[in-house]
């Protein structure tokens, strides 16, 4: 079975548009913020949606996006985009070495990376 | 030498230097080690030289716990035994398989894997595998394709295997057998009885029955039990007209400690892209079938306390249907045996450009004294209480299986490789609750334990049954733990070393 039979959900939804469809996108932060890579592995963005989905409910304390990005950025400016997208990624590596992980719908998440699909659920509510 | 049993006179008195019941791995190859002594070799095997539903059917019992292969097919009562539909799965247990581990209850072997690495070389010869090489280095030097995953070998590694052909011990050692002068080999000659003497302190011979209703004696100095661990602790449990609660079981241990294997799909894996997985999906490399899977170190076992395990990639995401083989694993084993011997093992292929694997467990079983064989109340055509099991499980059996996935996930992730996810049953917050895919390996482990101290074992480092001057057992019945791995390879090795101590006492 190739990628894309993974999970068994067509890529074509409402939430596989694209990025940043939302109207409510610059109240939420950078776009590198709700990019996370599992988009990339799993290439299922409703799979992706549905897990950021089930984060903030996991953890109501981080269930609204401001609550999401500070959670992401800490006190650091945000910077440029691409600058940002290198960062998260370079957290997300730190996140699973040092053991900050959780399981989202079975799935052994970085922290980071189930703030950005929880970021990434709310843009494309 | 062979003798059909069924063409002996009744009553007939059989005697020898040894006595070895039961010709499957472990007795045919301590057999053969004995061609050159001179000595009087008995080798008793209960079936014929073919698989016979007749004589499978003596080993009818039930599974009174939990769902299990049909015990009267799980194990085969031929001439090889087992080896008739084995996979040929080898690979050795691992250092940390031996230590006493004080988060594993019950686990610790009286001698280390150094002490059993030639024996384990001896072993790879008796099972037609390749160099005794078990290290992913060798293996990855052999073909240029072959190179493990870029994860962290202090948490992750590749843990090797060799494939036998695999060998059938009844096919490929019986002519030797046959024609040695000093072994002679009875068939249909089954023990029903071991007799000890008054004080329990030696065995004076055995009971033999043959199908057609005969009965013979045998006398021998030594004895080694070789039956496979169900039936070696059925056998011990039933001698009990001298002994009342069995020969060897003066602590209540014989039968205790049954251990499995895990068997079962526990996770998948998403890669990034396709990997380089040769390595761990296509046992050909070289002229020796082998391949790796993913295990989990030594030091790492020991900072989570957790179990030793192992887990395969199987090409393709979880589908839902996922099944267990204890249904599906006939009852007859005739059939089995049919099926098993007729398959084409898989040679070097290309490996597919998959991203997508579901992740195949393989993981030891915590020694639980709860789970065990027991005599049932019916007998069997012979007269010999039926074997019954009762397979019982801790939660730290589970939270292992748990642990390794998670701590794959992690890993996987830091190295940039992929993502792993959980089956929802390792996260159903129950870590008694077993699902209905759960399988075992056919391996059977434990009913007769090996420890120096016979209030905890029922055989001492040697193998000899404690208090019983010349009983020894053979086979995984006295292993104290299973380890992640198939132990026939062990079965072998362990059988090598017996048998050197024997021959050193003779």
């Amino acid at each position: 079975m190739k990628r894309r039979e993974f999970i068994g959900i067509a890529a074509a939804t409402a939430v596989g548009r694209g990025w940043l469809p939302s109207a409510h996108a610059e109240d939420l932060g950078p776009a590198a913020l709700a990019r996370p890579r599992l988009l990339g592995i799993l290439r299922n963005p409703r799979a992706v949606h549905a897990l950021g989905r089930q984060y903030r409910t996991m953890v109501p304390a981080e269930a609204d996006g401001p609550a999401l990005t500070r959670a992401l950025l800490g006190a650091e400016p945000a910077g440029q985009d691409a600058a940002l997208a290198s960062r998260l990624e370079e957290q997300v590596r730190r996140d699973f070495a040092e053991g900050r992980t959780t399981i989202v719908g079975g799935w052994v998440l970085a922290l980071t990376e189930a703030r950005q699909c929880a970021l990434y659920s709310l843009l494309n509510a | 030498m062979h003798i059909d049993a069924r063409t002996l006179e009744a009553g007939a008195l059989i005697e020898g230097d040894l006595c070895i019941i039961g010709a499957g791995a472990a007795g045919i190859s301590m057999a053969m080690e004995w061609l050159p002594t001179g000595r009087r070799v008995i080798l008793l095997e209960g079936g014929g030289f073919n698989v016979e539903l007749r004589m499978q059917a003596l080993y009818h019992g039930e599974s009174l716990d939990r769902p299990y292969y049909p015990l009267q097919s799980a194990t085969l009562h031929y001439f090889g035994g087992t080896t008739g539909h084995w996979a040929g799965f080898c690979s050795p247990f691992d250092p940390i398989d031996f230590e006493k581990r004080d988060w594993v209850p019950h686990s610790g072997w009286p001698f280390n894997r150094a002490h059993l690495d030639p024996f384990y070389a001896r072993a790879n010869r008796y099972l037609e595998l390749g160099p005794y090489e078990y290290d992913a280095a060798y293996w990855e030097q052999q073909d240029a394709e072959v190179r493990r995953l870029p994860l962290d070998a202090a948490t992750f590694y590749p843990k090797m295997w060799q494939f036998s052909p695999p060998t059938r011990m009844g096919t490929v050692y019986r002519e030797p057998i046959v024609q040695a002068k000093n072994v002679h080999l009875y068939t249909y000659a089954r023990v029903v009885e071991i007799v000890p003497n008054e004080a329990v302190s030696a065995i004076d011979g055995l009971r033999v029955k043959t199908i057609d209703g005969k009965e013979h004696r045998v006398r021998a100095r030594q004895y080694v039990l070789a039956c496979g661990a169900i039936h070696n602790a059925r056998l011990l449990l039933a001698s009990n007209r001298r002994a009342q609660a069995g020969i060897g079981n003066d602590h209540d241990l014989v039968g205790r400690y049954f251990m499995e294997h895990f068997e079962i799909t526990a996770a998948q894996v998403a890669f990034e892209k396709a990997p380089a997985a040769k390595l761990y999906l296509f046992p050909a490399l070289g002229k020796t079938r082998a391949r790796a899977e993913m295990a989990i170190s030594g030091n790492t076992q020991r900072q989570q306390k957790i179990l030793n395990g192992t887990a395969s990639f199987q090409p393709g995401a979880l589908t839902g249907r996922e099944q267990s083989r204890f249904a599906s694993f006939s009852a007859d084993a005739e059939a089995n045996v049919k099926e098993w011997q007729a398959k084409k093992w898989a040679g070097n292929r290309t490996p597919p450009p998959e991203v997508v694997f579901r992740m195949f467990t393989r993981q030891e079983q915590s020694p639980n004294p709860e789970s065990r064989i027991v005599l049932g109340t019916e007998k069997d055509e012979l007269g010999m209480p039926r074997a019954n099991l009762r397979w019982r499980f801790t939660p730290l059996d589970k939270r292992s299986i748990r642990t390794f996935y998670e701590l794959l996930g992690r890993e996987l992730g830091r190295a940039g490789l992929g993502r792993v996810q959980l089956m929802d049953w390792l996260l159903d917050g129950d870590d008694n609750a077993w699902p209905n895919i759960l399988s075992g390996g056919w391996h059977h482990m434990g009913t007769a334990r090996m420890h120096e101290d016979p209030k905890q074992g029922v055989v001492d480092p040697n193998g000899k049954v404690h208090g019983i001057a010349n009983l020894f057992v053979a086979g995984g019945a006295v292993y104290p733990t299973g380890g992640a791995v198939n132990p026939t390879l062990t079965v072998v090795a362990m059988a090598l070393r017996l048998s050197d101590h024997l021959r050193q006492k003779a």
